[in-house]
């Protein structure tokens, strides 16, 4: 199709203010929509991407509420369970309350084999490899201060192996007021997307000692036990299994799979995510309109124009057609950099996020969903103005200004 | 020397659709704004403290919340039986009550678990609450009975809180007996006797002491003196400053939040009148010529302008309030992620709240409008009328 | 009424500097009616904007009704000129969101008068005009002979001592350009304003009392009509 598509580009970068309010509208929508359709899918992915071989024992009342040490034997005892490992929550921080991220006592000779999926730990190259783990369970094994820390943290506040952590607890207050001190003998990196990199791992006997030596408050027990099914094992039947046990006391259990612990945590931002999404859709909506306008602004100024060009013997088509090419060239660049600049925002958002969002990502999808929309909008507000180009009749246009 | 408001309000209605479109841009980026602000005052709402007396709150030391704290029995006896600056009552008893706090695992109505505030009471608490607590129905639990009362919102947001049912802890039922209404953030919780409730849950520690403190307290002093006293070892704060801390996280995650969709919104906004504005602008470029000829100075210009785009700004309020409206005393629910339980309460837009967002709508339409106003100003005549 | 002398003025098209007026002298007595011709280029747009202190000359002075416009500043123009000038162009004159009735009354707004004064000027000139039946009709709801009457009325409305019009008939057909021009001799005679018109139209010219001819921004020739629009006997009826 023959078309003066030098005219594109040249109306686009004569209205340049045009052209760049449009562009601004569009990279703005876009990269709201990615980022709200992107909250909601970090949350969900939570879940998704739970391990389906794992549940957590926790106490039927409330995540608040320790379980004893001896729960540990008796759930070991119930058939399909491969291994179990406590989790008791620290509650602590590093400098502020404000520097907010997760800790918690494991049992040390347990962690890495049973999470071997999730995390995986770095040689003194860098890469993920067994030489890492191998060095990083030899340093629990050896040090009763010792603790594993995620990529993250590494990152944000320079620690590598060999740093001395100092943290403060809120459940666990060093009588003394001094800070609890941990040495970093591993460094992991999340394996799967919904695991968090900015966790510390400590060897819960260390806690449990001082405790019991009363350097620090706290009661004894344990706040979960996180237990990886042997293979084969049925879900159903081993949870029921473990509640079963300890349905008379002294703490009833309420036994879960691991994804629908991870969907009690969401469950508690209540309406957020729908709103959010809500937000996002009516955002999205609102700007399309303000594109749409603007195309048929553009299109109407240029009626005399596009009659000059069918005057000069261009066809219907090559005129609707250069219209809908302007269209989609602006929505296209726009919305697509709006959809790159969520995609390389991720890190910068979720570190800003802090605890609140420690796996925000973009999926793929939804970046591609994005440049979908994009494009959608190109097509939607050129569709007007193009077919009415195509149909203009030239000397009724040549009359009009312009 | 003005334009008359005709010409300004009639050139908004010859582009329509156009000015239409924008004022929905700004419509929605003003009931967003409306929207999340009036979830945080809703929010904030229930934790205004009591103007009337002075209260003051003992916990654990480093503790930021009920929930992170842990006041052993013999603890709390010595703090109720020996503080001085606690008042007492006409038969000498200490205006002070120990309370257990838990975020208990509930299921909502529809679907999901949340975590749900549970407190275990002393009888003074009660008499402590004053006039922000009423009986709505049923009657106050008997203390030393397995019995709980809920707070209203609970009954219609939560499964099994509902008056004559029944709240299982740990082994041990608990049946609802009555039904109260309080105006802060203790409306939406479970209420019964911490005696009981320690022994359910096989946990017999208290998380606070609340007490009715003399006026003249010097909060900081009493901050240093307990701090580090080797008996009772307390975190004490006026209830001002404890409430402050509870909003703060999920407050300022709010306002967080508002600011970020509110800039974001509003920039597309923005563009979006300034596209419109400029256009209008372009069209009526021999007519401003017109108007210069006529002897309108260039602020007459300006003006007219600028107050077209101001007016689509008003429309766009207007709009968006009416949109934001129908959630003003919508009840709704949230984690206060500081004490990591569920909070019930209201949208609130309150009056000010709906100035602020004209204010804003204007904002928006005032700074959209300014450069196509410099624009049309800036135009010579003579250049004005070459244009066509 | 006007007085030029050796008026300049220069313009930049294209990266070349174009001397359309050059050290033009020009006389208007008061109460004249003069046509301006000549063609494309010729500077006669250039020499109204400049009487109408529109625009300023690079060189020269220009009196007009007594006060040297070249020397006032660019905040005294608007005024000066809403007070001693009305203009009236070719095309897109009104403002087609106000009522005829509105545009009338947009140069009086700038004038300290009452409300009612303001009306009432509005309908006098309406009047002169013939289109005071029409005052609450939009622009769009007029031919194109009737709103440039209407652009006439907004021009005297004030009482301005001078009228400018630039091509005033050039799209109009031409009963419609007779009775505006036939219009504009009326407001020469009968209310004695001073009226410059520029036109290309020949017959359009015949109206007015002198045609300057210009040509590459000089005066080539002046012609004088002894008796203005005898020239079109039938544009006297068709003025209705």
């Amino acid at each position: 199709m023959k078309a003066p598509w030098l005219l594109v580009g040249r109306h686009l970068r004569a209205h340049w203010l045009r052209t760049g309010l449009t562009f601004g509208s569009l990279f703005f929508a876009l990269f709201l929509f990615c980022l709200l359709v992107s909250l909601v899918t970090t949350l969900d992915d939570a879940i998704r991407q739970s391990a389906d071989d794992r549940v957590i024992v926790q106490s039927a009342v409330s995540l608040f509420v320790d379980l004893p040490l001896d729960y540990q034997p008796k759930i070991e005892a119930v058939p399909g369970i491969e291994r179990v490992s406590k989790f008791q929550w620290f509650g602590g921080f590093y400098q502020s309350r404000e520097d907010f991220f997760a800790q918690f006592g494991v049992d040390h000779d347990r962690l890495l084999e049973m999470y071997g999926a999730e995390m995986g730990l770095l040689d003194p190259e860098g890469t993920v490899s067994e030489a890492g783990r191998e060095l990083a369970q030899a340093g629990l094994d050896a040090d009763r201060r010792a603790c594993i820390i995620g990529e993250g943290l590494a990152r944000q506040y320079g620690w590598k192996v060999g740093s001395t952590v100092p943290l403060q607890s809120g459940i666990f207050p060093m009588r003394d007021g001094s800070a609890w001190e941990f040495n970093v003998v591993g460094v992991y990196r999340p394996l799967k997307r919904n695991f968090d990199d900015r966790t510390i791992f400590f060897r819960y006997d260390f806690l449990d000692e001082t405790r019991e030596a009363g350097l620090c408050d706290g009661g004894p027990g344990v706040g979960v036990y996180s237990v990886n099914l042997a293979e084969g094992a049925d879900a159903g039947q081993v949870i029921a299994g473990i509640d079963r046990i300890f349905e008379n006391g002294p703490q009833k259990t309420f036994t879960v799979t691991e994804a629908a612990f991870q969907q009690t945590f969401i469950s508690m931002m209540g309406n957020v995510p729908f709103f959010v999404g809500t937000i996002g859709g009516a955002v999205v909506f609102a700007v399309v309109f303000s594109v749409v306008n603007t195309m048929l602004m553009s299109s109407r100024q240029r009626a005399h124009e596009l009659g000059i060009l069918k005057a000069l013997g261009f066809s219907d088509g090559a005129v609707g057609t250069l219209l809908m090419v302007e269209s989609l060239l602006l929505s296209l660049l726009g919305g697509g950099l709006g959809v790159g600049f969520a995609w390389v925002s991720q890190e910068g958002i979720r570190v800003a996020s802090g605890a609140y969002l420690p796996t925000y990502a973009v999926n793929p999808s939804t970046a591609g969903w994005g440049l979908l929309i994009a494009l959608g909008i190109g097509l939607v507000a050129g569709l007007g103005p193009s077919v009415a180009a195509a149909r203009l009749r030239p000397v009724q246009a040549l009359r009009s200004e312009g | 020397m003005a334009l008359p408001l005709a010409y300004t309000v009639r050139n908004l209605g010859v582009r329509r659709a156009s000015a239409a479109l924008t004022a929905i841009g700004i419509a929605m980026t003003v009931a967003v704004f409306a929207g999340v602000l009036s979830l945080r005052a809703g929010f904030e709402q229930l934790y205004r403290p009591r103007g009337d007396v002075t209260v003051a709150m003992y916990l654990r030391p480093g503790a930021a919340s009920e929930g992170e704290s842990a006041i052993r029995r013999e603890q709390a006896d010595i703090l109720l039986k020996e503080r001085p600056e606690i008042e007492r009552d006409a038969g000498g008893r200490p205006l002070a009550a120990a309370e257990v706090f838990l975020a208990v695992y509930m299921e909502k109505r529809d679907g999901g678990l949340t975590n749900t505030p549970l407190r275990g009471i002393q009888p003074m608490s009660l008499e402590l609450q004053g006039e922000r607590l009423k009986l709505a129905e049923g009657r106050w639990m008997e203390f030393g009975a397995d019995e709980v009362v809920v707070g209203r919102p609970l009954t219609e947001r939560m499964a099994g809180c509902q008056l004559g049912e029944v709240v299982t802890l740990n082994m041990t039922p608990f049946r609802v007996v009555g039904v109260f209404e309080h105006d802060g953030a203790e409306g939406g919780e479970i209420w019964g006797d911490a005696e009981r409730f320690m022994a359910a849950l096989d946990r017999p520690v208290f998380q606070r002491v609340v007490a009715r403190v003399r006026p003249d307290t010097d909060f900081a002093a009493l901050k240093a003196e307990l701090e580090h006293d080797t008996r009772i070892p307390s975190e004490v704060m006026s209830e001002p400053e404890y409430l402050a801390a509870q909003t703060q996280a999920t407050g300022g995650m709010l306002e967080f939040l508002a600011g970020l969709l509110t800039v974001i919104m509003g920039a597309a906004a923005i563009l979006g009148s300034i596209n419109t504005m400029m256009a209008s602008v372009a069209a009526r470029t021999h007519e401003i010529g017109v108007l210069r000829a006529i002897g309108y100075p260039r602020l007459s210009i300006f003006l007219t302008f600028l107050l077209e785009s101001a007016l689509m700004g008003l429309l766009g309020g207007a709009l968006g309030l009416l949109i934001a409206l129908p959630f003003d005393g919508l009840e709704t629910g949230m984690a206060n992620f500081q004490t990591f339980t569920d909070v019930s309460f209201a949208f609130r837009l309150t009056p000010l709240l709906a100035l602020k967002s004209f204010g804003l709508a204007f904002l928006l339409g005032l700074v959209g409008g300014t450069l196509p106003a410099l624009r049309a100003a800036s135009l010579k005549p003579v250049e004005a009328f070459r244009q066509l | 009424m006007i007085r030029m002398r050796t008026v300049t003025k220069r313009y930049q098209r294209g990266g070349q500097v174009l001397t359309v007026l050059d050290q033009l002298d020009l006389d208007v007595p008061q109460g004249d009616f003069v046509a301006l011709m000549g063609p494309s280029g010729s500077g006669k747009s250039t020499i109204l904007n400049l009487v109408g202190g529109l625009d300023l000359p690079d060189a020269g002075r220009i009196d007009v009704a007594g006060a040297d416009i070249t020397a006032m500043s660019e905040a005294q123009l608007p005024a000066w000129r809403a007070r001693h000038v009305g203009f009236v162009f070719q095309a897109f004159n009104l403002v087609p969101v106000l009522t005829a009735l509105e545009n009338v009354l947009l140069p009086l707004q700038l004038q300290p008068l009452s409300r009612a004064q303001r009306r009432q000027q509005a309908e006098f000139a309406l009047e002169i005009v013939g289109l005071k039946d029409r005052m609450d009709h939009r622009p769009k709801q007029l031919s194109g002979g009737q709103e440039q009457r209407v652009a006439i009325a907004r021009a005297i409305a004030t009482d301005p001592d001078l009228v400018l019009a630039d091509e005033p008939t050039g799209d109009l057909d031409r009963e419609s350009a007779n009775a505006v021009m036939g219009l504009l001799r009326r407001l020469n005679a009968e209310l004695k304003k001073t009226l410059v018109v520029v036109t290309h139209d020949a017959v359009a010219a015949e109206h007015a009392r002198r045609v300057l001819h210009l040509d590459k921004g000089v005066l080539a020739r002046e012609e004088l009509n002894p008796s203005p629009g005898q020239a079109a006997p039938a544009a006297g009826r068709a003025a209705r």
